[in-house]
């Protein structure tokens, strides 16, 4: 088993973050179904969402509790924190200055 | 990066562990049910929508494996490595026991030795801050008589210097001290006022010395040790202000020092029993003779020297300042100047030179030996104790090869090499953790046996247990750890190598194993270790034997001693006569004794008894050669307690009093000596007793042989006899034979002295043996104990290795050995085979350890003769026949497991 790269496991944090800040408190498939949606591509299983999910509430950026969905199904819904909202321009900035970073290296060679 | 928040949040998971898995469970029930929601919607049929479903979310089990690693917490899985290595470690009982004694004694061994050494080469405890203070000698590198000062080149030391804080001087002396009925001779110090305050050294209860109280004329005070107050006054809250009379006269206790420190005697290894100001000094008689504080007198170089450095001046400063009082002295009182050039130059000026009082080990003129030959034992010890941990290392090699198939399964199923070394180092970590906590209470053990041992052996308490040095067990420790690390590091890596498939295939019992040769050559290794140091023992122990028959001339076995000061505690000759004839008396009563006696000293022996032992001078009127011979002045029982028969003539006896005619009993070698033949009763003989140390010279008799006394056993110097009656001496023995073994004697002997005068300090009181032989025994004692530990310690791990590797190899031969007798071998052959096979690494080993031991024996002779035992055949040769004994044996078990192989059970079992 290789472990996940970093890489991916950032971008995945930020994802779930950007979404919970654009819809509010959400279930886990919520969460999934709009990343699949915004993103584009399903080269991710729904389910690697939920270890991001820990890594966040451990960090304290989202917090997390028991609601009822729509059809009255018991759900566990996740929103962001106060110092997960202020986490969000931070991680973006980083990410572009990643990307930017990356696109001029490819560029050179 | 672990911020304190997410570590908490962790820990908080640690113990939701259930609702946080149940949380999940839930969790993504209710996903699949939505996403199976959502595909029915697109018009899927259930089963189908169910299918897609599950591929879109993804594997459950993954799922909840990803976020049980998400919630990981590295001390949780460490937790659980510890707690499956422990069940491991448990499950093979004998193996992690032997393991564990194995590497208590060696870190044990390491820490004791260590300790000791640092005890005895270190300074002395108890002093505040000792890098600034400075030691001043009167002559660099002279021995200890001429390194002190005289009072007055003090006196003017002090006033004169500019460098120093303080300055003080002290001397050692050994004070016999009585209080509450007990008595006891050790060892004091003789201080100035300022002692203390260099030193920087509080009292524990009262006051320490001050200057007031060495001023000339001041009360006769005295701080006592901690262990004085304890034993000698029962630790009793008031003891400021109760006398203790110290060599007969009454000092009043003014404070009690604190247990850490213990004086500057011996550099403080030996143990101080109190503290008296300078001015008690002419008082207190002491075997350099009578201290001086005439300040005129800049003879008596008696006063060792002491300064606290003041903050930012060197040792650099303080020699050259030092160096100029001196000269400046020279000018103004020069010394020695009527005394002959022949004598060392020390006596006529003043080169007076510093050192640094935390370099000084034990004592300065024992620093040439001190340091090789210590550093010799900690490269023993340390070399078994690496021993140790090699045969460790060499048994879990064994062990793990045999769990390669368990590894190789586990690393399929998904495990990181890192897991499965991480195990491994857990299962170290237990047993060395083990062996480390049995092991520092095996040194604490064996560290206060020693002090005990040490203490009866010279009768002075050796400062050398507390010395637990932590530093040295987290270094210990720290070695074992790192060589069970390597050892277990290596077959972890090796064991965990991607080739799983072959491994899995086969299971790796045909041929032979490789490492058989690394383990060949590390038993040879381990057995020329035992060689060295348990030849060693065998001739340290012959040694000590020989020297228990040594010649004495006397007989020593049957003998209860006891040793008395008198002179220097101030008693009367009429007095002394009283108690010692009463004490006596007492003791002749007794059913289990035979005779009594009371003696000046002890007639000769081969070793040095370190008892004052007179001397006398014999001549024949009008002859001019004097002989000198020993004195033995005694009451009329001392031929017959000490066990020498009077061959022509008589004793003396009862009727030989001070009124009647002076007498002499010379042996058989004197009467040979001055006379040429035995025909000597009734001659005149001409007799003075040889001075003691600058006192006056005794003057001569004229006295009468009346007999002449046997020469004990074979043992041929000149001695003679004197009634006690008639030649008083103060330093008595008294000795007292006994019908069978004296041990139970020398209780009762002291008691009867005790009841007699419970002031009487007795200086030592043992059996006959354990005070002649006692002394000299001590060295090759300990040498034969510690050589002895480690070498049998290190015989029993190579024997342990050798057995434990073997019974491996035969195991992973015996499709071999099934080859082998099936083309026709007998079992004697295979049991040959395995025991030479077996028994090779072994004579190499004895071999390899002969030749090493040899050669460095010829190295070190010519530094260090004195301290090697010697040489004895028999004991020499007996360690290799014990080691090629024990191999054997050894060797002998799995050669019996080989030749009782099935040949059809070996070769079936591919």
């Amino acid at each position: 088993m290789s472990p996940k790269p970093d890489v991916l496991q950032g971008t995945l944090d930020l994802m779930v973050l950007k979404t919970l800040e654009g819809l509010g408190p959400t279930h886990g498939y919520g969460i999934a179904r709009r990343i699949e949606q915004v993103a584009g591509n399903v080269t991710l299983t729904q389910g690697s969402i939920y270890p991001a999910l820990v890594r966040l509430e451990e960090r304290g950026w989202i917090s997390s509790k028991w609601g009822t969905s729509e059809n009255n199904r018991r759900a566990r819904y996740y929103e962001l924190t106060r110092l997960g909202r202020k986490q969000i321009p931070k991680e973006t900035k980083n990410w572009f200055r990643v990307r930017t970073m990356m696109e001029r290296f490819l560029e050179d060679a | 990066m672990v911020s304190f928040r997410v570590v908490k949040a962790k820990i908080r998971g640690l113990f939701m562990r259930t609702r946080l898995d149940q949380r999940l469970d839930e969790e993504l029930q209710t996903h699949m049910d939505l996403l199976v929601e959502e595909e029915m919607r697109r018009g899927i049929p259930a089963a189908e929508a169910r299918r897609i479903a599950r591929l879109r979310l993804g594997g459950l089990d993954q799922t909840k494996e990803s976020v049980r690693d998400a919630r990981a917490f590295w001390l949780e899985s460490s937790w659980k490595d510890l707690c499956y290595a422990w069940r491991r470690v448990s499950s093979t009982p004998a193996f992690s026991v032997f393991a564990v004694l194995t590497l208590a004694l060696g870190i044990g061994a390491t820490t004791a030795i260590y300790s000791i050494i640092h005890s005895v080469l270190g300074p002395p405890p108890g002093v505040r801050d000792i890098e600034s203070i400075v030691n001043v000698y009167h002559w660099p590198g002279s021995n200890m008589a001429m390194n002190g000062l005289s009072y007055g080149d003090y006196l003017d030391f002090r006033s004169r210097q500019t460098v120093f804080q303080d300055v003080t001087a002290w001397s050692p002396f050994g004070p016999s001290f009585t209080a509450n009925g007990q008595s006891e001779k050790s060892f004091g110090e003789i201080v100035d006022g300022s002692y203390f305050h260099v030193l920087g050294v509080n009292a524990e209860l009262g006051r320490t010395l001050q200057p007031a109280d060495a001023a000339p004329g001041a009360a006769l005070v005295v701080v006592i040790s901690h262990g004085v107050w304890q034993h000698m006054f029962g630790g009793s809250p008031d003891i400021i202000g109760r006398t203790l009379k110290i060599n007969g006269r009454s000092f009043e206790i003014v404070g009690v020092a604190p247990a850490a420190f213990c004086g500057l005697s011996g550099n403080g290894i030996i143990q101080s029993s109190l503290w008296v100001p300078l001015g008690a000094g002419p008082l207190l008689p002491g075997f350099l003779g009578p201290w001086t504080l005439d300040p005129n007198d800049r003879s008596q170089h008696w006063l060792r020297v002491k300064g606290r450095l003041k903050p930012g001046r060197t040792m650099a400063e303080a020699a050259a300042e030092i160096r100029g009082i001196g000269a400046q002295l020279d000018l103004t009182f020069p010394i020695g100047k009527d005394l002959d050039l022949r004598r060392p130059a020390s006596e006529r000026s003043r080169k007076w030179s510093v050192r640094s009082a935390a370099e000084v080990r034990i004592d300065e003129s024992l620093d040439s030996i001190i340091g090789p030959m210590t550093w010799t034992i900690m490269a023993a010890v340390i070399l078994v104790l690496l021993v140790a941990c090699t045969n460790i290392a060499n048994l879990m090699l064994a062990r793990t090869s045999g769990r390669r198939h368990e590894l190789a399964v586990r690393l399929a199923l998904g495990a990181s090499r890192w897991n499965l070394v991480r195990g491994f180092m857990a299962e170290c970590g237990i047993i060395a953790g083990s062996g480390g906590v049995v092991g520092i209470a095996v040194a604490r053990v064996s560290l206060f046996l020693l002090g005990n041992d040490m203490n009866v052996s010279i009768g002075v308490p050796l400062h050398l247990v507390p010395r637990l040095d932590f530093a040295v067990i987290v270094v210990s420790a720290f070695a074992t750890m790192l060589a069970l690390t390597v050892a277990g590091l290596v077959p972890a890596l090796q064991s965990t190598r991607a080739d799983l498939r072959s491994v899995m295939a086969t299971d790796g019992s045909h041929g032979i194993s490789p490492r058989w040769r690394g383990r060949r050559v590390l038993i040879a290794a381990q057995v020329a270790v035992s060689v060295i140091l348990l030849s060693i023992t065998a001739l340290c122990v012959s040694q000590l034997r020989q020297q228990s028959h040594a010649n004495t001339g006397f007989e020593v076995e049957p003998l209860a001693l006891a040793l008395v000061d008198f002179a220097s505690q101030g008693y009367e000759e009429s007095r002394v006569r009283q108690i010692v004839s009463a004490a006596l008396q007492q003791m002749a009563n007794r059913p289990d004794v035979d005779a009594v006696a009371a003696t000046s000293g002890l007639p000769p022996s081969d070793l040095p008894v370190g008892l004052t032992t007179p001397y006398c001078w014999l001549d024949r009127s009008g002859e001019k050669d004097k002989l000198l011979a020993v004195l033995v002045a005694g009451t009329p029982g001392v031929f017959r307690t000490l066990g020498i028969s009077i061959k022509r003539g008589r004793a003396f006896n009862e009727s030989d009093t001070k009124a009647s005619a002076p007498v002499i009993v010379v042996n058989e070698t004197a009467a040979r000596k001055l006379f040429g033949t035995d025909d000597v009763i009734g001659r005149k003989l001409n007799f003075q007793r040889q001075r003691s140390g600058g006192k006056l010279e005794h003057p001569v008799e004229t006295r009468q042989i009346i007999g002449i006394a046997a020469d004990y056993d074979t043992y041929h110097v000149e001695s003679v006899y004197l009634p006690l009656d008639q030649h008083y001496e103060g330093f008595l023995v008294l000795s007292v034979r006994a019908n069978q073994k004296p041990d139970r004697l020398v209780g009762p002997l002291r008691q009867s002295l005790r009841s007699v005068d419970p002031e009487v300090a007795v200086a030592r009181a043992g059996t006959g043996p354990a005070i002649v032989f006692g002394p000299s025994a001590l060295y090759p004692q300990i040498m034969a104990g510690v050589a002895g530990v480690l070498g049998s310690f290190a015989l029993v791990l190579a024997l342990a290795g050798l057995y434990g590797v073997l019974s491996h190899v035969v195991a992973r031969r015996t499709w071999e050995v099934g080859v082998r007798m099936a083309l026709g071998a007998s079992p004697g052959g295979v049991i040959g085979m395995v025991l030479s096979d077996g028994l090779r690494p072994v004579v190499f080993g004895i071999l390899a350890g002969t030749v090493v031991g040899a050669t460095a024996r010829v190295l070190i002779q010519s530094q260090f003769a004195r301290m090697l035992p010697q040489q004895n055949a028999i004991a020499l040769i007996s360690v290799p026949v014990l080691l090629l004994m024990a191999g054997s044996v050894a060797c002998y078990l799995p050669a019996q497991r080989a030749a009782r192989i099935n040949p059809n059970a070996a070769l079936r079992e591919l």
